[in-house]
């Protein structure tokens, strides 16, 4: 393997007593607060480290996302928890993002030594399970050759689920620049994942 | 927009067909197109499994520990703010037996220069005021002995003032002592709050 592959796991799901670990956390029950931010960390940080394509990066966003939720939990209204917490986690990203553009030192990966990566993956492995696992680190190599618009538009529409409006919001960008994105990003993933179609089949 | 049915559609249509969007789905030449061409219907199926894999996507466990909480408020913080809630009410009552204190005062030195006669009805006078003012504005319990004790002995000061001149020496002694003790508690809350705290802050 080239590069670290990063721990995966499967999607979180919401906390049994959610709802009332939520109202604690609100009602300033610190240790309620620390459980659902615990049980969610890797769901926030999979969300920064896709947005960011930088581990390091990634874990201080999330880090920052942490302390922002903090301070807004008492102006928390209800929704998913789940979601709360990811739209803060992709605003803390782009903070970052934000900042390390500001330096110019700062370089793209470069597309064909990726393609080179990906290529590298060989084939899926027999079983159901270990074949899901090898498309989806596919699925992410792939991400991480995108051009950052489209990929931030892909993770936050297909990956999490945002709704155009807020992925237009978050990337301060229009609404049909964001669907733009979303299609081109899609249309340039299915070509790169060209070579492991069979793991997509309908 | 129009579907040349010999020509493909543009690839954004069928990814937004592929996720469907109301606006390509509501389009009779787009799905007539993609129901006969089979270039188009694969990338639309294709763009779909695509959507599906992606909206899977496990989550990732971060590479070192994060921090859940910041930091719980320090116990010095704490008695920072306990300090900080002193303030009002040590100077509420500074300030009570500082005005009771400078009254009887006044009013003793008043009585020791008449020898008799019309002088204790008009110290008596300032020493019901006192009490009134002070009932008036008590904020808090420790400004509510302040207030207790100076109207105590602003009443006792007026009862020995209407008895008899021979008390006059014992007010001489307690009113500059109430008045010296109000200055004490108004000038220790000041320095607590404009000296110590910023620093401890
Ligand atoms: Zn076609």
């Amino acid at each position: 393997m080239p590069e670290p592959q990063p721990a995966a796991t499967r999607r979180t799901a919401p906390l049994p007593d959610e709802e009332a670990l939520v109202a604690r956390a609100v009602a300033g029950d610190r240790g309620a607060f620390a459980r659902l931010v615990e049980h969610y960390q890797s769901a926030c940080y999979g969300l920064a480290w896709r947005l960011l394509n930088d581990a390091e990066m990634a874990a201080d966003a999330t880090q920052d996302a942490f302390v922002h939720a903090f301070d807004a939990i008492d102006r928390y209204r209800g929704g998913a928890f789940r979601s709360w917490m990811l739209r803060i986690t992709a605003n803390a990203a782009y903070d970052i993002l934000r900042r390390a553009q500001r330096r110019p030192t700062q370089a793209l990966p470069d597309p064909a030594e990726g393609e080179a990566e990906l290529a590298d993956h060989g084939l899926p492995a027999p079983s159901d399970e270990a074949a899901r696992g090898e498309m989806y680190r596919h699925l992410d190599a792939a991400l991480r050759l995108l051009p950052e618009d489209q990929r931030t538009a892909v993770v936050l529409a297909d990956v999490y689920g945002m709704d155009y409006h807020q992925v237009a919001s978050l990337t301060s960008s229009a609404l049909g620049t964001v669907k733009s994105r979303i299609h081109r990003g899609r249309l340039r993933l299915r070509e790169l994942l060209a070579e492991q179609r069979e793991l997509f089949r309908p | 927009m129009m579907h040349d049915p010999n020509r493909h559609p543009d690839d954004e249509r069928l990814s937004a067909l592929a996720e469907g969007d109301p606006e390509a789905t509501a389009d009779r030449a787009l799905i007539a197109h993609v129901a006969s061409c089979d270039r188009c219907r694969r990338t639309v199926d294709e763009l779909a499994a695509l959507r599906t894999a992606l909206s899977a996507l496990p989550d990732v466990t971060p590479p070192r520990p994060l921090r859940l909480l910041p930091p719980a408020p320090e116990p010095g913080r704490g008695r920072t703010s306990l300090l900080r809630g002193l303030f009002a009410p040590t100077l509420a009552a500074g300030v009570l037996l500082a005005v009771a204190g400078g009254v009887g005062s006044f009013g003793s030195l008043l009585s020791g220069m008449a020898a008799s006669g019309a002088a204790p009805a008009e110290v008596a006078q300032p020493a019901t005021d006192q009490g009134a003012v002070s009932g008036g504005g008590q904020p808090a319990p420790s400004g509510y002995d302040a207030y207790d004790g100076g109207r105590n002995l602003a009443t006792d000061g007026g009862a020995k003032h209407g008895q008899t001149p021979p008390s006059a020496p014992v007010n001489v002694v307690v009113w500059p002592v109430v008045l010296g003790a109000g200055l004490v508690l108004v000038a220790g809350a000041l320095v607590l709050r404009y000296a110590v705290l910023p620093r401890a802050g």
